[in-house]
């Protein structure tokens, strides 16, 4: 056996590429899911704080230096354009600052050392926090 | 010396050079690749594959020593969160161990690194998920699968050029019995 046939046969074998798709098929079912599904309707940017949910923001609504404050340090929350930042904040890693800008339903900016959570919902969802 | 002995101590000499790539590795992407953001804090974890050959050549015991080789340097090296890479890593080497010894010979390189890898990240955002009590923390969960196959992909194929470099055997050390 040549060379490349002695690494496919111990690199990647049959279970091996079984393994890899049955991931990738998550991966698209899930994408399908999570990013592609229509939604209509208001959306809301809502603040979550210690799991608990604080209060929710009308997307058409301009925002350009709302501060969060918890117990943990301080964000910045801009909404622009029907887009949601996190503008600037004190925390360690500045993840929630450089995870850039959320838009669509289900999708959320974490700031973990603040235990922050900001997500896109729909009026329904956000009703169900009333 | 029995020859059972000379075994074990050969066995304990691969590991250690094992444990040293692990952490060389580890530091090498901390310091030379830290700066490049990925899809939330997916990382490559090069040193993952010498966890896999540990497992694949010396048993899960060497695996999870080597893990937490990892976790203490992390720790001690660059300060960084503990409890996300500590679930992530525990759950990642049990399900290339299982894997492993379920499948045998049957799997190889490229599945046990593309398992590791998936395993560590569907853990690491469960955990971030269930922790700031939000599912929509798996908005990117399916990149991060994406990239899992992608990562672990490298990190397999790393795990099978470093078995040829060091010339190691499936199986426990000493029993010179190919793959
Ligand atoms: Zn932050």
């Amino acid at each position: 056996m040549n060379k490349a046939g002695v690494f496919i046969k111990k690199f990647a074998k049959k279970k091996d590429i079984l393994i890899a798709s049955l991931i990738l098929i998550s991966a698209f079912i899930l994408a399908i899911i999570f990013w592609f599904s229509p939604f209509e309707g208001q959306l809301y940017a809502c603040i979550y704080i210690d799991g608990e949910f604080i209060e929710s923001i009308p997307l058409q609504e301009e925002l350009l230096q709302e501060e969060i404050k918890t117990q943990y340090g301080t964000n910045v929350l801009m909404i622009l354009d029907n887009k949601v930042y996190i503008k600037e904040s004190d925390c360690t890693y500045q993840q929630c600052v450089n995870s850039g800008s959320i838009s669509r339903p289900a999708q959320a900016i974490v700031c973990a050392p603040h235990s922050l959570v900001i997500t896109i919902e729909d009026a329904e969802s956000v009703g169900r926090h009333r | 010396m029995s020859k059972n002995a000379r075994n074990h101590t050969g066995t304990n000499r691969k590991a250690a050079i094992l444990g040293i790539l692990v952490i060389v590795f580890f530091l090498l992407e901390h310091f030379l690749l830290g700066g490049i953001k990925m899809t939330e804090g997916v990382k490559i974890g090069l040193y993952n594959a010498f966890i896999i050959l540990a497992i694949i050549k010396f048993g899960p015991k060497y695996g999870f020593i080597l893990f937490f080789l990892k976790l203490l340097t992390g720790i001690v090296a660059t300060s960084a969160a503990l409890l996300y890479p500590l679930c992530g890593g525990i759950i990642s080497v049990a399900a290339m161990s299982a894997i492993n010894s379920i499948f045998k010979e049957k799997i190889g390189y490229l599945g046990i690194g593309i398992t590791g890898a998936a395993a560590y990240n569907i853990t690491v955002y469960i955990a971030a998920a269930v922790s700031l009590s939000s599912a929509a923390i798996l908005y990117n969960l399916p990149a991060a699968l994406l990239l899992s196959v992608l990562f672990g992909s490298v990190t397999g194929a790393i795990a099978y050029l470093t078995s040829k470099v060091m010339n190691l055997s499936r199986t426990n050390g000493g029993k010179n019995e190919e793959i």
